[in-house]
């Protein structure tokens, strides 16, 4: 009988770069070869479909989303505090925006209102991901549990404002408020649905958070806590406060994300599934596959982006048989990650005695 | 009041909802955080209601049970050998079976529609509590329950008293998602009857609700699958006679769960209805190689 034993491994950071790059070629030829079997179409035409995904200037209204998404995501991860709830932040601080940009007199003043609605969008994501973060504290209740019902609450939240108190007057009955003041919203590149100021803004939160990460006494005793925080306690930092801060910055992200999702893409509040979308979620696997860097999330989120307009156009022969497609190829990419994560960290060790 | 409660323990939707609950505890108790139930019990459903067309009734529960252990076995190859995070696994395979299931379903229905099974009201309401007192049983008077929830507590410390923490996380899952399997099959065949696109979607994550709010004890989580139920079955009776709003109710599970949860750890009740403590920690045997 064989005997098969696993083992710790430490490569170098480029091997282990190298594999992961590897693995995200792997999934683009995953992601041709499955749809040209599910959909009958030729492996020419999947592949060109893909390279249209990468080339389409869509790809900004992804990141515009994900990537700050992400990039708090990875602060918390970092720290080991396992936030589940970017979806249900998301959501709430897109609730925050409708909110300024609706029902308070800044909504009608140029540059003040998006300013105001991004700003308070964040203030309450960081509150929604508040509660779970005092919990695990206080009483050290799992934190990725709460944060997930949490997300749950929020949706149901959303919808009952949308379908009750704030169901706008000329909507016919659709379940969201009116639109937002024309002032209170972001202009938008003529024809997409995307600013480049947000992409801006995006990309220099990714440095800033990069920079804050490596290069500051809080953010590397941040990084210092996921793997031993016992030492972070020896140097004399409050490991608590590290993890409240690394909470609280991925729920203002993610606040932040939300009120771009109202301010530029709906431009009102919509059902909270809707406002959504996944996006939460897909951001947790977005953030461990740029490996919790702030910096290899830009690239990072370009690729899913890319990932999400090749499920749009799988869609144009059949809808449901392409959001399917889309997520079975999204699903075994990241499940393939987490198998190269594997290779990476451990070794399979049989010895026949 | 009884027929109330009678009308309640008998709905086929609240036995789908008690076994899933139930799957789930067992699958936690061993120290797993059991996202993937979500997507497992979406394929159980798309898988349940294809099979029965092609196959019948009995092989199609069979072929459902199968494969919800097929899958479950995947998750539990990335956690327990692969040292993978319970979370991270969790939710991408969600993400992946969510797309088989509908390609599944897609792919190979017959017609869009299924007559429904009819069971007995009793035979049911039987086969829910069975599986509660069954949990409860394994969980709590056997050797192989004391295990699993060793597993749950202190892997590091029950491997030192000679448990294979991976063999007895495979062993509670294979339990845990024979009962999820069950629960999937009784939702597509004896409630729903249909099948759309992403059937069945949420309702892991609101039975891993269900069962933190339980605090994951299999004789607690009859009652409280028993209230929810009344909760989501009288939801738009309770929007007429009251005036709650349907999304309040929809919330009400969520918000109570983390009540009840914070309740339990703040007083000494926790000694006596003891959570899992190491849900969710990776653990990784360090293993002399040759």
């Amino acid at each position: 009988m064989p005997k098969v034993a696993i083992v710790k491994r430490e490569l170098s950071k480029t091997v282990a770069t190298v594999a992961k790059v590897l693995v995200i070629l792997l999934g683009l030829l995953i992601a041709i070869a499955l749809t040209s079997i599910i959909t009958g179409a030729s492996m020419e035409l999947a592949g060109i479909t893909l390279l249209q995904g990468f080339l389409n200037l869509n790809v900004f209204v992804y990141i515009s989303t994900l990537l700050p998404i992400a990039v708090g995501l990875s602060i918390a991860f970092s720290a080991s505090a396992w936030n589940l709830g970017a979806e249900g932040q998301l959501v709430i601080g897109a609730v925050g925006a409708t909110f300024i940009a609706l029902y308070t007199p800044f909504g009608r003043q140029e540059v003040v209102a998006p300013l105001m609605a991004l700003l308070f969008a964040s203030f309450l994501g960081a509150l929604w991901a508040l509660p779970a973060a005092l919990l695990k504290m206080a009483r050290g209740i799992n934190e990725a549990l709460t944060t997930l019902l949490m997300n749950f609450i929020a949706y149901h939240m959303t919808n009952y404002l949308v379908k009750g108190p704030w169901r706008g007057r000329a909507v016919y009955g659709y379940p969201t408020t009116d639109m937002i003041p024309v002032q209170a919203r972001i202009p938008t590149v003529p024809g997409y649905s995307f600013s480049w100021y947000v992409v801006v803004i995006c990309v220099v939160i990714a440095l800033l958070m990069q920079l804050f990460l490596y290069r500051t006494k809080v953010g590397i005793a941040l990084r210092a806590l996921g793997s031993s925080p016992r030492f972070v306690e020896l140097a004399g930092i409050s490991s608590k406060r590290l993890f409240l801060i690394a909470f609280l910055l991925s729920g203002a992200l993610a606040g932040f994300a939300g009120g771009v999702k109202v301010l530029v893409y709906h431009g009102k509040l919509v059902e909270g599934p809707i406002v959504g979308s996944g996006y939460g979620f897909t951001a947790i696997m977005l953030s461990w596959l740029g490996g919790l860097n702030p910096l290899l999330l830009i690239p990072a989120s370009y690729y899913t982006a890319a990932l999400y307009i090749l499920s749009f156009g799988l869609q144009i022969g059949s809808a449901a048989v392409g959001d399917a497609l889309a997520n079975a190829i999204v699903g075994s990419l990241l499940a393939f990650i987490l198998l190269a994560d594997f290779l990476t960290k451990y070794r399979l060790v049989i010895r026949w005695s | 009041m009884l027929v109330e409660v009678l009308k309640i323990a008998t709905d086929p939707l609240v036995v789908a909802l008690v076994l899933w609950v139930l799957g789930n505890i067992v699958v936690e108790r061993s120290g797993v955080i059991n996202l993937a139930l979500d997507g497992i019990i979406t394929i159980g459903i798309a898988v349940a209601f294809v099979s029965t067309q092609y196959f019948g009734y009995f092989i199609g529960l069979l072929i459902t049970i199968v494969t919800s252990l097929a899958f479950a076995t995947m998750f539990m190859i990335f956690i327990n050998i692969m040292h993978t995070y319970h979370v991270l696994t969790g939710l991408a395979l969600n993400i992946l079976f969510y797309g088989l299931s509908a390609l599944i379903g897609l792919r190979l229905q017959k017609s869009p529609v299924l007559a429904t099974l009819t069971l007995s009201p009793v035979l049911l309401a039987l086969v829910s509590i069975l599986a509660v007192l069954f949990t409860w049983f394994i969980l709590y008077k056997t050797s192989i329950g004391i295990a699993i929830r060793a597993c749950g507590f202190n892997p590091r410390a029950s491997e030192h008293l000679g448990i294979k923490v991976w063999r007895t996380r495979f062993l509670a899952s294979t339990i845990g998602y024979t009962l999820a399997g069950i629960g999937s099959y009784i939702y597509a065949t004896v409630y729903r009857g249909g099948w759309v696109q992403y059937t069945g979607r949420g309702y892991g994550f609101l039975a891993i609700t269900l069962a933190m709010a339980s605090t994951w004890h299999p004789l607690l989580s009859y009652p409280i699958s028993l209230v929810f139920g009344y909760l989501y079955t009288s939801i738009y009776a309770l929007q007429l006679l009251h005036g709650i709003h349907p999304e309040i109710v929809n919330a009400i599970p969520y918000v109570a769960s983390i009540a009840i949860v914070t309740i339990v750890y703040s007083t000494p009740l926790h000694k006596k209805l003891a959570a899992p403590r190491a849900l969710g920690e990776v653990y990784f045997k360090e293993e002399r190689a040759a």
